[in-house]
């Protein structure tokens, strides 16, 4: 990673600057969205502990702390993942994201929440992010 | 699609908010389907995209829209093998969106 961010910055014009994007390592929130009502069911976990992002941190410290780059400033910002269905939000979970796992007591809730909410409901994935702004340092 | 990521553009906006990308030379690094290469094309003076993962380049140049074709350069390619012809114009901003 530290090396990726090192070909990118050496591929810069004067001026330029690397725009990087990565999800928060809090572990995201998992809620069941209706037209009247959004509701808290628990969090999605890893099993690496996040191992993406926490490399994704550690890669920037890093070019920070030799003094390759400097951060310019950065903004944390939410988006979602809309699932019709349980069975869409898992499916895609194993599909694409192999170390995240719902735990036991919060599948049972999306699971009893999604029936109480009926017809149009969805389980969403609140995900949060850091976009930091980084140029090479003077 | 039974699950969306993003499907409100959140993302988009806020790197396209943050940044002035008109008239720019953009490196995008590991862009995917090319989703946000895509919105990224209509400001931008050209995107240069790459992603190791040949599928995702050819769904990629396969949902292009006409008018930004010949705005994006989409390559199968890892950043760690990735040579800029020394011919070739430098970038303004390079962009790593989950792609670290």
């Amino acid at each position: 990673m530290v090396h990726a961010l090192r070909i990118a910055a050496s591929s810069l014009n004067p001026g330029g600057v690397i725009l990087e994007v990565h999800d928060l390592i809090d572990p995201p929130r998992i809620e069941i969205h209706t037209e009247q009502s959004e509701v808290f069911a628990g969090q999605l976990l890893s099993d690496n502990n996040f191992e993406n992002q926490r490399l994704a941190d550690q890669a920037i410290s890093q070019v920070i702390e030799e003094g390759s780059l400097q951060s310019n400033r950065s903004i944390i910002f939410e988006y979602y993942m809309r699932a019709d269905t349980f069975d869409d939000f898992t499916d895609w979970l194993d599909e694409e994201w192999e170390s995240a796992y719902i735990p036991e007591g919060t599948r049972q809730k999306v699971i009893d929440l999604v029936a109480q909410s009926g017809e149009g409901s969805e389980v969403v994935l609140r995900m949060v992010s850091r976009l930091i702004e980084l140029v090479p340092a003077p | 699609m039974p699950v969306s990521a993003d499907p409100e553009g959140v993302s988009e906006k806020i790197i396209q908010e943050f940044v002035d990308f008109s008239g720019k030379r953009v490196f995008e690094i590991g862009c995917g389907d090319g989703r946000i290469t895509m919105a990224l094309a209509e400001l931008a003076s050209h995107v240069t995209a790459i992603d190791p993962l040949a599928e995702d380049i050819q769904t990629a140049q396969q949902e292009t829209p006409a008018h930004l074709k010949g705005k994006i350069n989409f390559i199968t390619s890892r950043i760690q093998d990735f040579h800029l012809p020394e011919s070739a114009a430098k970038f303004d901003i390079a962009l790593f969106s989950w792609s670290l």
